[in-house]
């Protein structure tokens, strides 16, 4: 039976419309993924999930419980990382983790956290002297402190560096070993193929497609993308020509064609038969965002750029 | 410990950490008192006072109102805004805690030092002045408490709904100066022209002085200022309660 379930949400705010039709399930024990752009009601359903928002209609049953009913009964067994949440600046490691844990009925032993998730050193440093990393994962901490079986964490490794999301990466796997059932939220696409156990793809308020990301991948076609300089002069026309070549892009000197099947061998083959030497050739196999973008039919650029600063 | 103890325990080290708001607290009423201590003529009877001193009872009146005063609408306030502002009360929210359980360490807070200030003030001015403590003391106690619900729950209310913390700073002054002129802090209340000095006893703060004025110089409180800040305490931290939002 799914420990989370989502039947037909929908919620507006005046006459912007969040979510139109969100519907999927999740299974105790694995990493399920919410993938999505800003803006395509991901926060929206995680905050419905944790009965911090109210649906205008759909069904919604966490752990068997009804957030909008049973709120406070759910949130002793749900474990929450939020976007754009902070602790006073004043307040040390340990004194937060003293304080959430007195909320609970059966907490976890917050000493044994602060190793687990080495913060020890960091037991009596503010809050507000923390580094990016160390405040997420205090916040994970915070997240655990409760014992939870479900953690809901929201766009976790937003704002890290690349060696801090890499570091957080192997915490929510860590998580999941101790039998926690995971709902991770995130608009990097790296993360969800490396993480999930499934995805759910949100595209302008609904659903586009849950799977694994390899079943998702798979299901848009595995296109595969070859680029090169040539060293002499290549038509357009030939490339074309082969067998599997779907597509040719030119940037100055630089061509890239698109394809399926044996699109590598056909392409060298073709310019070794011509004595055209590809230089500087790379291969790029479809993964998780091409999928995305033929689900959601637009660039995810901009917006990684921006949650990168 | 409980979760409103510990709480109530970790908001008053935050308090304390960050010194400038206890100490201001504190050293108020040494400040006010000293400065009209000194001058002349205020030690003396008065007749406008019914020959009581000015530092009598209106002085220290005023002292502890505008401890209050400070506390509650704007210590408080900004104190909620800036916890909102930041995500503070947000991460609260999506934990077991219930909502009125900071609130309700805050004002335990905001209490504890506004009594710590208003002993020190009596003492300050009973030694340093002479000016006797509150003649009448389970009056004063009541009117004490009375004032201080009174004004930390209009407090609870514009730190409830403000957004931003600049806007919690400001609506606090503009709610804070009409009424402690109304009150008769600067023109007292006996000075002022009739229809004003009226509405001023009836207005929350105005309730709150005469109350503590009438008890520290030995009466008890009248019932109808103690009546209508009760009445003000239930209604404004009732509001402040249903409107309160997380984010």
């Amino acid at each position: 039976m799914p420990i989370i379930e989502v039947e037909g949400l929908a919620k507006s705010y005046g006459d912007h419309v969040a979510l139109r039709d969100v519907t999927f399930s999740v299974e105790e024990g694995e990493i399920f993924g919410i993938l999505g752009r800003n803006g395509a009601g991901k926060t929206t359903t995680v905050e419905c999930l944790e009965g911090l928002r109210q649906a205008d209609s759909g069904r919604i049953s966490v752990l068997g419980m009804d957030p909008s009913e049973q709120s406070s009964e759910l949130r002793g067994q749900l474990g929450v990382q939020l976007q754009e949440s902070a602790l006073p600046d004043n307040m040390k490691v340990w004194e937060a983790l003293d304080l959430y844990s007195s909320f609970h009925k059966h907490p976890a032993d917050w000493n044994s956290l602060l190793d687990e998730w080495g913060l020890a050193e960091k037991r009596g440093a503010r809050f507000g002297k923390l580094s990016g990393g160390q405040k997420q994962r205090l916040f994970i901490a915070l997240a655990l402190v409760g014992n939870p079986r479900v953690a809901i964490l929201d766009e976790l490794t937003t704002g890290l560096d690349p060696q801090a999301r890499r570091d957080t990466w192997q915490l929510v796997e860590r998580i999941r070993d101790k039998g926690v059932t995971v709902l991770l939220v995130t608009h990097f696409m790296d993360e969800a193929e490396r993480l999930c156990d499934r995805v759910a793809v949100f595209h302008d308020g609904r659903v586009a497609a849950v799977d694994s990301p390899g079943a998702i991948v798979a299901g848009r076609g595995s296109g595969q993308r070859v680029s090169f300089t040539p060293s002499e002069p290549v038509g357009d026309d030939e490339l074309l020509g082969l067998p599997d070549v779907t597509g040719v892009e030119r940037k100055g000197e630089l061509i890239t064609v698109s394809g399926t099947g044996d699109l590598l061998q056909v392409v060298t083959t073709a310019l070794a038969r011509k004595e055209v030497v590809p230089k500087g050739l790379q291969v790029h196999q479809a993964g998780l965002e091409d999928a995305f973008l033929a689900l959601t039919g637009a660039a995810t650029t901009d917006e990684t750029e921006e949650s990168a600063r | 410990m409980s979760a409103l103890g510990k709480m109530t325990f970790t908001e008053t080290k935050l308090m304390l950490r960050d010194p400038a708001t206890a100490i201001m607290t504190l050293a108020f009423p040494l400040f006010l008192m000293t400065i009209f201590g000194i001058i002349p003529g205020f030690s003396e009877p008065y007749e406008g006072f019914n020959g009581a001193a000015v530092i009598d009872t209106f002085i220290p009146g005023v002292t502890v109102l505008v401890v209050l005063a400070v506390l509650g609408l704007s210590v408080m306030p900004v104190y909620l805004a800036t916890y909102r502002e930041r995500g503070v009360l947000r991460r609260l929210a999506a934990s077991p805690a219930s909502p009125t359980l900071l609130l309700v360490a805050q004002i335990l807070v905001n209490v504890l030092l506004a009594i710590a200030a208003v002993v020190l003030l009596i003492l300050f001015a009973r030694f340093a002045f002479g000016v006797e403590p509150p003649a009448n003391p389970a009056g004063f106690v009541l009117a004490f408490v009375l004032s201080t619900t009174t004004v930390l729950s209009l407090g609870l209310l514009i730190g409830a709904v403000v957004k931003s913390s600049k806007s919690a700073t400001a609506i606090g002054l503009a709610v804070m100066f009409p009424l402690l002129f109304l009150a008769g802090v600067w023109t007292p209340v006996e000075l002022l022209p009739g229809a004003l000095s009226t509405i001023g006893t009836v207005t929350p703060m105005g309730a709150a002085l005469e109350a503590i004025r009438d008890s520290w110089g030995g009466a008890f409180p009248d019932p109808l200022q103690l009546g209508l800040m009760a009445g003000y305490t239930v209604v404004l931290s009732a509001v402040a309660a249903r409107t309160f939002r997380w984010e």
